[in-house]
């Protein structure tokens, strides 16, 4: 090749990279300059957060029961406070120095860092209503408790890992802000805010706090939150602080609730400083929850447990809403920390958890030996399946003889009901009668029988309501042994029932269909609709069962505690648990009275010497006095 | 003119006028990277570069008094200076982001790197003006050796992007000169034999981790493990924020204040390696195909000169100036625009960085030299 021809080459040669370079620049910049000059935008807007209110959870009549509330409070970071704050005039990067140490180019676009004079802080204490001194000695006070916090950090180090952890806990403890003011006005929050340069070492952080207004009548359905850090959707790498509800209703409906917070991207001009939102996302604020429950109801439900340890549940037979839930013992919200300190000392001292505590809710999703009060459902089984008919006798000497012909000295009548037939067993709790019928039923092989009508009354099933857990547990199961499907007749072995699946069972019992409970009537102003699964039983048996249960209230075992002044009819129950203790249950229903629609009610009284009529049945009364206005029937 | 002429300084017009309005947009390009603080401005590249220009310019005008056969013939003098600068780089060079290149001088600091490259041309020009050996493969050992032992000291300073700069100065001398292809195609392979150890043992780890997030970048690399992923996600943020701000120059180029704009303080080095990001951003697609074309018109005027001198000597000289320049503006370009790893290297004429510029003002400068001095008579012909 001449030379020439080689000087060619090299011409071509660099022209094709001109060529190259020219197309990648147009690539770029013309046809790629959108894409890029959005990814500008991103990359210099600062990006702030915007907190999403948290949606109020509202009673059946629109009272708040719980909100949120917004405070400031004012913090200081004692390293700035002590330190010079030098500026990026092109980005805004802030950097804090030590007085005469010399500043350090900026590190994301390497200009020299300009040291801002620090204003004075009278404008601030003045707002603060203090004077300037007592704002210093504040801020000292801090300086001095961080310092404090990095020796007690240093104590019982060697000296040459001390010397290592020195930095790192000066540097943890000192850029912690650290409360010198809670509850500060908007005006001092305004003037931290707004003059960054003038008070570089303060702080203000918003606080979204929950106000309890329910107080401890709703403490267990409500629940509790806390305060997490949770990131922004969509802005990566900002942060929000926020609630996040940990128990009840406050977790149940935690989507509906939090809400979704927002953020916006400023851009300041660096030639004037002038701010603008280039880009914004508004927050979606939580939506408002309001309860089936009306506030006054659950404080009569609550005033009628008197404070035992117990629950009480009452809900709109047709609806399936919950009208009253209450559980005791309770809390006031406040007292979370201490009541679970209680308990834990409890536990550590006893080697067990405590059975019922304050922080326990036993009305809606707490399983326990439910006694008598499932009898009306062996009833049902027990006609339905022809293991009895209305007119089948059976003689009461109080034991129940098991197959051998032995009497059981556990779980006999509490007396002699002589011979009884169905409705008079029913009305009288007889448990020899049941348990004989059960014999009769597992013997001709009917067993299935008396679990399916058990299970359409949603013995085991989940109510629906919003605060069960997940999974459900099933704690009703056929039991291993000939005794225990026999006891399962008088809601004793291997049965557990929660009060609100008593109810509901109830409720299906009155209506005919078993309904779904919900403690939730809207959700962000769209009422929840009820639903309702009908019990495909047999009228004749349900009416029969009613009539008998209309018997118990008048002359039967829950007689002579006032509820025949309502037409309520009852089951009592007494859930023996070893020893002296046991459960006492009372469940039924009543039907529209006194404009308060049907209702179906389960109570139960934990751990009690007292049986299901003693103990349940002058709380009920009380409870429907004030649910009805005084107005007996 | 007129002055130049009174003064008998032969400026060769098609290299100089470009060269000069290069220069002209560099200060402007910096003086727009400027902040005042208060009466202060702080971060005045476009003065100190202007003293480097003056500098230049000074040392240009008295490198044009001196003819190129003189400097020629004295290249080997000022290689082995230029080697003891290097030397005396790596024992007492000022230190700086963990590289020794720079000797401090009263006033500025100098980069004896930079001056190597013009130094290397010289040096090139005069061993292959008065040999033919390099047209045998053995031959080639004594062009490579002077190349290979002033690059290894550069990259023991360690400046990787300055010691790459040689090779293609040395390929295009010994290829314009009458080399083998074939045999300069083997040595490359040969060389690329070597990448592999240079990459291992050769590199310090920060230039691996370049390279890893170029290719990474390029999608050579798998992305799926974490530790290359955060690895380049580190290194190009560099090229990253480079890319973004020459994109959001638009045709036009961007708004200082407004976002695409800003953007460009975040582009670390844009006074020096990353200045044709500040340009593109500012003068968006207008300004770089300007800047683009004048580098064009300046290497078209260094190749017509060494197109049509009788000289040897004088055609080597071009040539190596024009290796050395658009070798130079090529990576630098292609750097900033994503196409090649992040090497340090400076855009000709235009970055900030007073080393640089005087040896690009003085490798112009011997352009206009040997442009405007005819070939000796009984000179060598062309290298036919």
């Amino acid at each position: 090749m001449s030379y020439r021809g080689r000087l060619l080459l090299l011409a071509i040669l660099g022209g094709l990279s001109g060529t190259v370079l020219l197309f990648r620049l147009f690539a770029m910049q013309v046809t790629g300059g959108g894409e890029a000059r959005v990814a500008a935008e991103r990359k210099i807007a600062d990006g702030r957060p915007l907190h999403a209110r948290r949606g109020r959870i509202l009673d059946a009549r629109g009272n708040e029961l719980a909100a949120e509330e917004v405070g400031y409070e004012l913090a200081v970071r004692t390293a700035a406070w002590r330190a010079v704050m030098h500026e990026c005039p092109r980005c805004g990067l802030v950097r804090f120095y030590a007085a005469g140490e010399k500043a350090r180019p900026c590190t994301r676009c390497k200009a020299t860092l300009a040291q801002v004079d620090r204003a004075d802080v009278a404008p601030l204490a003045r707002l603060l209503g203090i004077s300037v001194q007592e704002l210093v000695e504040r801020v000292e006070e801090r300086v001095a408790e961080a310092q404090g916090s990095v020796e007690r950090g240093l104590k019982d180090l060697p000296p040459r890992q001390a010397a290592q952890e020195r930095k790192r806990l000066e540097t943890d403890h000192g850029w912690r802000p650290r409360r010198i003011a809670r509850d500060v006005s908007y005006e001092v929050a305004r003037e931290v805010e707004l003059n960054p340069h003038a008070n570089p070492a303060f702080r203000i952080r918003a606080q979204h706090t929950r106000r309890a207004t329910g107080g401890r009548y709703f403490v267990h359905l409500l629940g509790h939150v806390r305060q997490e850090q949770k990131e922004v959707p969509g802005a990566e790498g900002l942060f929000v602080d926020a609630a996040v509800g940990v128990s009840g209703v406050e977790l149940a409906f935690e989507e509906a609730l939090s809400g979704e917070p927002g953020w916006i991207r400023i851009l300041r001009d660096p030639r004037d400083g002038e701010a603008q939102v280039v880009e914004r996302h508004p927050p979606r604020h939580g939506l408002d929850v309001t309860l089936t429950i009306a506030a006054a109801d659950q404080a009569l439900a609550v005033a009628a447990l008197g404070g035992v340890a117990g629950a009480f549940v009452v809900i709109d037979a047709h609806q399936g809403g919950v009208l009253a839930a209450a559980s005791a013992p309770d809390y006031e919200p406040g007292d979370y920390a201490r009541v679970l300190g209680e308990i834990t000392e409890e536990k550590e001292r006893r080697g067990r958890w405590p059975k019922h505590h304050a922080l326990r809710e036993s009305a809606l999703a707490d399983f326990d030996v439910p006694g008598s009060i499932v009898k009306p459902m062996t009833a049902i089984a027990a006609l339905l399946s022809g293991a009895a008919a209305p007119e089948t006798r059976i003689f009461c000497d109080r034991f129940f003889r098991n197959r051998r012909g032995q009497p059981l000295q556990t779980l006999r009548c509490s007396h002699e009901h002589g011979e009884v037939d169905l409705r008079e067993a029913l009305v009288r709790s007889c448990n020899v009668y049941f348990q004989t019928v059960q014999k009769a039923s597992i013997e001709q092989g009917r067993f299935d029988s008396f679990f399916e009508v058990s299970r359409r009354f949603g013995f085991g099933l989940p109510t629906g309501v919003e605060l069960e857990p997940d999974p459900f547990p099933d704690t009703y199961d056929p039991g291993r042994t000939w005794e225990q499907n026999v006891t399962m007749a008088i809601g004793q072995g291997r049965v557990r029932l929660s009060p609100a699946q008593v109810a509901r069972a109830y409720a299906g019992l009155f209506t005919g269909a078993l309904p779904r409970l919900h403690l939730v009537a809207e959700v962000g102003g769209r009422p929840v609709s009820p639903q309702r699964t009908p019990l495909r039983i047999d009228e004749r048996a349900l009416r029969f069962v009613r009539d008998a249960l209309e018997d118990v209230a008048r002359k039967g075992t829950a007689a002579g505690f006032g509820l025949e002044r309502w037409p309520a009819a009852v089951k009592t129950g007494t859930a023996q648990l070893g020893g002296k203790l046991q459960n006492a249950w009372l469940a039924g229903y009543l039907p529209v009275h006194a404009g308060r629609p049907a209702i179906a009610f389960a109570m139960v009284v934990f751990d009690t010497e007292l049986n299901g009529a003693d103990a349940c049945a002058p709380r009920l009364a009380e409870f429907l006095r004030g649910f009805y206005g005084e107005r007996g029937a | 003119m007129d002055f130049a002429r009174g003064l008998r300084i032969p400026l060769y017009w098609p290299a100089a006028l470009p060269t000069l309005v290069l220069l002209l947009l560099g200060i402007l390009v910096l003086s727009g990277l400027e902040v005042r603080l208060g009466l202060v401005w702080v971060d005045n590249w476009d003065m100190l570069q202007l003293i480097g220009v003056v500098i230049g310019l000074a040392a240009a005008a008295a490198l044009l008094l001196v003819p190129y056969k003189t400097i020629v013939s004295r290249a080997y003098v000022f290689y082995a200076c230029n080697m003891f600068l290097l030397l005396l780089v790596l024992v007492a060079g000022a230190e700086r982001n963990n590289a020794r290149r720079w000797l401090k001088l009263p006033g500025f600091d100098f980069q004896p790197s930079e001056l190597m490259k013009l130094t290397l041309v010289v040096t090139l020009a005069r061993f292959i003006r008065f040999r033919s050996s390099y047209k045998t493969f053995t031959g080639l050992w004594a062009p490579f050796l002077l190349t290979l032992i002033p690059m290894a000291l550069i990259l023991v300073q360690p400046d990787l992007g300055t010691a790459l700069l040689f090779i293609p100065i040395l390929f295009t001398m010994l290829f314009a000169a009458g080399a083998r292809a074939r045999h300069l195609a083997l040595v490359v392979l040969l060389g690329a034999a070597g990448i592999v150890p240079l990459y291992e043992w050769g590199l310090r780890p920060y230039q691996r981790d370049r390279i890893d997030g170029f290719l990474v970048q390029l999608g050579l690399v798998d992305r799926g493990d974490a530790h290359m992923k955060a690895m380049a996600k580190d290194e190009n943020y560099q090229l990253e924020q480079s890319k973004i701000a020459v994109g959001a120059g638009g045709f036009l180029g961007a708004d200082e204040g407004g976002p695409g704009g800003q953007v460009l303080y975040r582009v670390p080095e844009r006074q020096t390696d990353f200045v044709f990001a500040a340009l593109a951003n500012r003068w968006g697609f207008l300004g770089g195909v300007l800047v683009l074309g004048l580098l064009g018109w300046l290497l078209v005027a260094i190749l017509a000169v060494a197109a049509r001198h009788r000289d040897p000597a004088g055609k080597l000289l071009c040539l190596g100036v024009f290796a050395m320049l658009g070798g130079q503006a090529f990576i630098n370009l292609a750097m900033t625009v994503g196409l090649m790893p992040v090497t340090g290297l400076t855009l000709p004429f235009v970055s900030y960085g007073r080393s640089s510029i005087v040896v690009c003002i003085l490798a112009v400068a011997l352009v206009c030299n040997v442009a405007a001095r005819p070939a000796y008579e009984f000179g060598r012909g062309d290298f036919d």
